[in-house]
């Protein structure tokens, strides 16, 4: 703890309380997929089984009496109705509480059955030490410890950030830029396995950096190793980031086998030995415990949608997953067809972060777009600026940056992939602003960056400017998220 | 004062002018609703007819009723609403005739506590075709509260609303509590920033 600087404990700080703020702003169940979270929860913690049976229902008779007593339903995807507003409501679910009916779990599959069940099983653990026996207050100290997550994260941003840059002003500010990050904040008030990607993540961008600037050891290639094996068994979407950070290990073995020797060799040998440890043990789980495919199945549908190979479903074309990628991302080429009927890196990226929320049913009315896009301008200006001044530096960190590229890219590509499937399939879009929360540590880095670009006289004014502006983005998301639920 | 410390002061003011603007601003504001969606031509009914939905719950300062009603061109009808639950009238109240359909809004006696178990009368006036909107046979009833109100003026109901339904010891402070939380993070974000810009 005593590495840990004081600065960073303080950032820390800021985001659990921010989220915590989240956690009661919004109500129960209404962070996106919240509710079968906790139905995966409430199945591991009383009857220690994850749900993966077809024909079996998805809800114990607890969570569904609640989630009609809460007007769940009928509110989600609906702006213009509101959470409960009388007492009379609410004295439906006094009484679920008082006398909570069964909690025992049918076992049904529902979206979160592939995922792995790490996150799921800490929050078993929250569950079962609660000091409360009824779900609607379970429900909210399983989001606290989602809210502690979010402070992990943030510490892991500053540390990676001070990996990367000169001064702790700079990673005190893309620190709380992250921790205010309306979106970001918003799923950390919620029971989501995104919580701990992030917090993993993060962790794997410090691991990478700090091996990048001190070498490839042991202690290095554990923590790496520790992150991979986390991530990996938070949610799937983190195995998209693997193959980057398995780059940057050979890379750093490359440089470092002749300076480091042994030390070298073993790092790597630790930062793939943990994962490979831990992944054969949620194998073995899988099929001695809980009846299930080798990797859940969710890495094998995966795998068979990236490769089109669903059996019934419309076959995808190379041609056709190239262009949906590019297009997600970049405008279209004029030999493309049209993929999107909007424009995704605006209507899904930017205004996605920006702030949509709820089930993605809360935006912000448009001109608040309009007014982040004119203010990011100059933000992303000036960390470009930044870039171009210090591009010596940059060359000096190559390797380090074509990982972290790879891990980005490996991100993106697997957002691509796996969103044509799923659109095709259910007719829905796929692609939220909260996949692309992984990059935190490069999110806290931009804004960092952003006032390193102001030049040496302005910079420190203008990273304070910018940690207001954050948290007044993440006061103003929170009032219209009360303004929707409550007003 | 540092430079540092001007801008967060400065930001701070703009932020609290800005919140200010938010805060004042006058709107109509909900009461509450049935929460049936407004998806579909719910019930066709008459002019000189009337419709009752029962088992509805009437929430407190109710001064308005909502509905989305079809005229197939028309002018909208002269619309009566009357409620009432075990131990007789609730509220009642008139919109004439006139003006386009779609959203229509009749005034209502405001009501001064939640009930539950009411019964929901509308009498369509005229003598042609209409259509209510709502979902599943089921008439979207949304209920305003009186007049154009501020987020200021709203407060203590969202107060009382905010900490309904939530593992909350608090009961209508919760909004209180969290609001400290919030400055509670706050302070930890501007005295961080404001040390380490220094240093």
């Amino acid at each position: 703890m005593r590495r840990i600087p004081v600065a960073a404990r303080w950032c820390a700080l800021a985001a659990v309380l921010n989220a915590l703020v989240w956690s009661f702003v919004t109500p129960p169940f209404e962070v996106p997929d919240e509710t079968v979270h906790v139905t995966y929860v409430q199945s591991l913690a009383e009857d220690g089984q994850i749900p993966n049976d077809p024909g079996a229902g998805v809800f114990s008779r607890e969570q569904a009496e609640l989630m009609v007593a809460l007007q769940f339903n009928t509110v989600v995807g609906r702006p213009r109705d509101r959470a409960i507003v009388s007492d009379l409501q609410e004295g439906s679910v006094d009484a679920l509480t008082q006398n909570p009916p069964d909690k025992s779990h049918p076992g049904g599959t529902t979206e979160t059955s592939s995922q792995p069940p790490l996150y799921y099983g800490l929050e078993a653990l929250v569950y079962q030490v609660s000091p409360w026996r009824n779900l609607l207050d379970r429900l909210w100290l399983m989001r606290a410890f989602s809210a502690l997550l979010a402070g992990v994260t943030v510490l892991f941003v500053f540390m990676f950030l001070r990996e990367l840059l000169p001064e702790p002003w700079m990673w005190t500010v893309g620190a709380l830029a992250v921790a205010f990050q309306p979106v970001f904040g918003f799923i950390a008030g919620g029971v989501s396995a995104d919580n701990l990607l992030f917090a993993a993540s993060a962790a794997l961008f410090f691991a990478l950096a700090r091996t990048f600037n001190r070498g490839l050891t042991l202690h290095h290639g554990l923590a790496i190793g520790a992150a991979l094996a986390v991530g990996a068994l938070a949610k799937l979407n983190f195995l998209a980031l693997v193959p980057g950070a398995l780059l940057g290990v050979a890379l750093l073995l490359w440089r470092d086998r002749r300076r480091e020797g042994r030390q070298a060799w073993r790092g790597a040998a630790a930062a793939l030995g943990i994962p490979a440890l831990f992944g054969a043990l949620y194998v073995a789980l899988n099929l001695v415990a809980w009846d299930r495919s080798a990797w859940g199945g969710g890495v094998e549908t995966a795998s068979r949608a990236a490769a089109g190979e669903d059996s019934g479903a419309h076959a995808i074309t190379v041609a056709e997953q190239l262009s949906y990628t590019w297009q997600l991302y970049l405008p279209r080429l004029p030999f493309m067809n049209d993929q999107f009927a909007y424009f995704p890196p605006w209507q899904s990226w930017f205004k996605g972060g920006i702030g949509l929320f709820g089930w993605l049913d809360t935006p912000f009315d448009g001109w608040v777009y309009t007014l982040a896009a004119l203010l990011a301008v100059p933000i992303v200006v000036l960390a470009l600026v930044a870039l171009v001044r210090h591009r010596a530096a940059l060359r000096a960190r190559l390797l380090e940056l074509v990982t972290y590229a790879a891990i980005v890219g490996g991100l993106l590509l697997s957002v691509g992939l796996l969103g044509l499937r799923y659109r095709l399939d259910t007719g829905s879009a796929f692609e939220q602003f909260r996949y692309l929360l992984p990059f935190a540590a490069l999110y806290g880095a931009a804004i960092a960056l952003a006032a390193v670009g102001a030049g040496r006289r302005l910079s420190r004014p203008v990273g304070a400017a910018l940690v207001v502006l954050a948290l007044a983005h993440g006061l103003f998301a929170q009032l219209l998220v009360i303004g929707r639920f409550y007003g | 004062m540092t430079p540092v410390r001007a801008v967060l002061a400065g930001g701070l003011l703009v932020v609290v002018v800005a919140l200010a603007v938010v805060l004042l601003d006058g709107s109509p504001r909900q009461a509450g609703s049935n929460y049936v969606g407004e998806f579909e031509e719910a019930q066709k009914l008459r002019g000189g007819r009337e419709l009752c939905q029962e088992g509805q719950v009437i929430p407190r300062d109710a001064a308005a009723l909502r509905l989305l009603i079809g005229t197939y061109g028309r002018p909208a009808p002269a619309i009566d609403v009357e409620v009432t639950d075990a131990d007789g009238p609730v509220t009642s109240g008139r919109r004439p005739a006139g003006g386009p359909e779609g959203h229509v809004v009749i005034p209502l006696d405001r009501v001064d506590r939640t009930v539950g178990g009411a019964t929901v009368c509308v009498r369509l006036g005229g003598r042609g075709r209409n259509v209510l909107y709502g979902q599943a046979g089921n008439v979207r009833l949304e209920y305003l509260r009186r007049g154009s109100e501020s987020w200021i003026a709203l407060a203590p109901t969202v107060a009382h609303r905010f900490g309904l339904a939530k593992a909350n010891p608090f009961g209508s402070w919760l909004l209180v509590v969290v609001a400290l939380l919030l400055a509670a993070a706050w302070f930890a974000a501007l005295r961080t920033v404001a040390r380490e810009s220094e240093r």
